[in-house]
This record gives C-alpha cells, structure tokens and sequence, in this order.
C-alpha cells in the first residue's frame, strides 16, 4: 500500500516495509511548466501501487514499460520518484 | 465478529423538509485586507439585517473553511452575537462548502435544530491549495498537475481538443462579466485562452481558476419555519455525496471521469427524483477546464467521451456566476457561493445573469483529483 501506514486498511494487520516491484507501466504523462516542479512527468502502475514522478527518456508513449531509477526525500522534505523507459536501461 | 451487510443506504425515508431561504456572496478577491474573521461576517451581516429572522433564533454555525484558526466558528458567533447550540468549521479542502451544506442538512432533517447558518469563508494563502500528506504525487503536488493528467487522457481517448478546453474558459469568463462578485470582470476570447502560457501541457493559464479570497453564506431553515416567512423557499431536494480516497493514486483507475461525482450525482436524482434532462441551471466545479468536461459527462448531460461537443449548447445554463474560472476560488468559500449562486437563480434574484424559466438546479462540487464529490439538487 503506498501511501505508507502502520496498518492494511483491508485487515488492520500490522504492515511492514518489503520491497516492491520496481519496474512497472506508464499510464499518463505530460509536461509541467510550473515554478520548481518542471519536466515531464506521469502516472505509473507498479504491480497494483501508482505513483506519479518524472519520466526522462525519449520516444515516450503511454503503456510502455518504465523503471524507477531512483526515489527519495529532498533537504526540504519533498518526496521524488523518478523513472526512464525500460528499454533505455543502459547493462 | 460476523459482519451483516447493512444494505444500501434508506436516506429517502420520513426525514423533515430543508429549506434555504437567504444568501449572499461578497467580491472575491486577490487580497481583500481583511482577517479570515472580518471576512466570514461580512456576508452573515447582511443575511442578519435582511432576514426576517433574530439572530437569537439561529441555533446552528457551520464554518467551511481551510484556515488554521482554532474554534473559528465559535470565535465568529460571538462576533455576531449569536449563541448556536451547534458550532463547528468543515474541511474537505474545495469540497468543504457543500460539506458543510449537508452537514446543515443533517442538523436540521434530523430535528436537531431549526435554523442553520453556513458560511463559507478563505483567505488567498489558505493551506487548502497545496496538499502535503499525499506523498503518491511525488514532485508533483500541485492540483494543475493532476488535472492536466485527467485532460491529456480524456483527449487521447475521446478525441476532445484544446479549443473546447479553451471555450469553457470563454464561456464562464463571459458569464464573469455580469456578476459584479466575480475576480474577474473581462470576457476573455479564445485566441486569448490559447495564446496564455503552458503552466502544464494541455492545460493554460487560462484554463485554470485562481486562488483568492472571499466569503458567502446562506441560511438554512426547517420547513414549517420556512413557510411562515418565505412564499417560495428554495428547498434542498436531493444529496449526494461520495468518498473514494485521499491520495491521487487511488483515482487513477479512470482517467477520463470523476467516479466520486458520478456516485454523488446519481444519488443526488435519486432523492431529489429527477432527471439529468429536467435540470435547468448548474454550478458546476471548473477548478480546470478539463473540470467542467469532465462534469458533463459524470452529471449525465452528455454520453461519456462527449463532454467536449457539450460546451457551447443551450439547453443547460452551467455556472452562469462565471464558474471558479471567472470568479476566483477561495477554497472553503467555493461551495457555499455556488450554493447561494443556485438560490439566488431559483428565487428570482440573480440580477442581470438571471437565468429564464428555471426551477430546478444542481451544484457540483469536489476535492482533490475528485477523491470526494458532492452534489446537491435544489428546487422552487
């Protein structure tokens, strides 16, 4: 589940943190010219969790396998996602 | 424990009539000067002087706002000297006007109180307008980013364009023009819609509604208290209102729809028993262009995938005030203007935009990406 709790919302079981897929689909995207929070950006699935975060690559299309390349927490306590195209994955 | 289903939910049964009978908005605009306080007394003065009720027979107050004062409506009351049995301020972000219409509803259906006073009232840096807990929208919190996706979608899948996104803008900026409370009182034409800047792609400066200050309120009666000082009261018919979540992510399943409005708006026919062809005028929640489209379609006027055909018809008037595009939106103020906007237009009363021959109206109102909708049927 994402955003994050102390328990499912489904059972009220304790939840813990497990890592999840990383690879995942591009549903929507477009690009944003708003002060401080440019670029293109979208909407992914990973296995059931969407998030939106930055999408960098070329030839983008919406269904097309993306993966995460990195996330995380900025000095101001902003959180970030971003992602490329599966294809660009560089071995 | 074993759970029982408790079935759908028996809203239509023996619940007491609610009727509204005096509203007032003030000019919305960018820094008006005064404390979020100064300006929720504002329009409640006027209710007061003009009303044919003592303010000592109101027993409730109902704040909508997203301010961060403490017992603001009770701090508001003793202003206005009132002393309510219930007072309370509503949240849901851009939906908490209609929220606390409904909660006045309530209060009043249920025998609770007799008279209900709702006051919808922001501030231009209310922290309604950027949210914080929903970490699924990354670096991307502002709610042009969400809606630009909702656009982008709908264009993709049903062909809609950046002319019709655009004539929502023209139209609502239009109707601006004759309501003297609007933020902004120019027409504005398509050329100028489509040549304001790119804030997020497909989405222009033009096609998003902006942030300011302002304050509404209406007054809210039980229905034999009504009757003995009204002729013909506006009465609150049908209410709908849905739920589905609090982050963007959960309302991505459909990209091309408000779900929560749809619910809401079907509930709302369905207590209040009428159709989506017999309504006459709308407030309709065009934060963003795309908004307006969107609504179209979840509020049943046109097919899925039509809304952008559904612009320049005439069969409906939608937000003959100007809409938040040509009004401005102050966040918790939104509701409770497009409420008292519906009244004023049942009653006669809406001045040089008074809509002919209308006798049912709806206000549609959401928050959030549409994680929650209200929709509120209202009748002569």
């Amino acid at each position: 589940m994402w955003p994050p709790s102390y328990f499912c919302s489904n059972c009220f079981a304790k939840t813990e943190l497990k890592k999840f897929e990383t690879v995942g689909t591009l549903l929507e995207f477009t690009t944003s010219h708003v002060n401080n929070s440019r670029g293109t950006f979208g909407v992914v699935d990973l296995a059931g969790i969407r998030i939106v975060g930055a999408i960098s690559g070329e030839l983008l299309r919406e269904g097309i396998e993306v993966r995460m390349t990195s996330c995380g927490i900025t000095q101001d306590g902003s959180v970030y996602y971003d992602f490329e195209p599966s294809s660009d994955r560089r071995e | 424990m074993q759970k029982v289903q408790l079935g759908q939910c028996s809203q239509h049964s023996d619940v007491r009539k609610v009727a509204i009978i005096s509203s007032q908005s003030n000019k919305f605009t960018k820094d008006s000067n005064l404390s979020i306080f100064e300006l929720a007394c504002q329009p409640c003065i006027d209710i007061l002087k003009d009303s044919a009720i003592y303010k000592e027979d109101i027993d409730g107050v109902i704040l909508s706002s997203c301010c961060i004062d403490q017992y603001s409506s009770s701090i508001i009351c003793e202003y206005l000297g009132i002393k309510p049995k219930i007072s309370y301020r509503v949240d849901n972000l851009c939906n908490s006007g209609t929220n606390a219409v409904v909660s006045a509803f309530c209060s009043i259906s249920s025998g609770l109180c007799d008279s209900v006073l709702v006051i919808g009232a922001e501030k231009a840096d209310s922290p309604g307008n950027r949210l914080t807990w929903d970490i699924t929208r990354g670096a991307f919190t502002f709610p042009v980013q969400w809606a630009a996706l909702f656009a982008k979608a709908h264009m993709r899948r049903y062909g809609t364009t950046e002319e019709q996104l655009a004539m929502v803008s023209v139209k609502n900026h239009i109707n601006a023009e004759k309501n003297p409370n609007a933020l902004f009182n120019k027409a504005v034409t398509l050329e100028d819609v489509m040549h304001s800047r790119s804030i997020v792609a497909p989405l222009k400066l033009l096609d998003c509604s902006v942030s300011c200050e302002g304050s509404s309120a209406i007054l809210l009666l039980a229905e034999d208290k009504a009757k003995q000082l009204i002729e013909t009261p506006v009465w609150i018919k049908g209410i709908g209102q849905q739920t589905n979540s609090a982050s963007f992510s959960k309302m991505t399943e459909d990209l091309c729809g408000i779900g929560t409005a749809k619910i809401a708006a079907r509930e709302a026919y369905d207590m209040a028993e009428v159709t989506p062809s017999q309504v006459d005028v709308v407030e309709l929640h065009d934060a963003f262009t795309i908004l307006e489209i969107l609504g179209y379609e979840d509020l049943g006027f046109v097919p899925k995938g039509k809304g952008g055909t559904f612009v320049n018809q005439q069969e409906i008037a939608i937000n003959p005030r100007g809409g938040l595009l040509g009004c401005g939106h102050p966040v918790g103020a939104t509701g409770v203007a497009q409420t008292a906007e519906i009244v004023a237009q049942l009653s006669g009363r809406a001045g040089k935009r008074q809509v002919h021959r209308c006798d049912i109206g709806l206000v549609h109102n959401l928050a959030a990406a549409g994680t929650s909708s209200t929709v509120i049927v209202l009748s002569v």
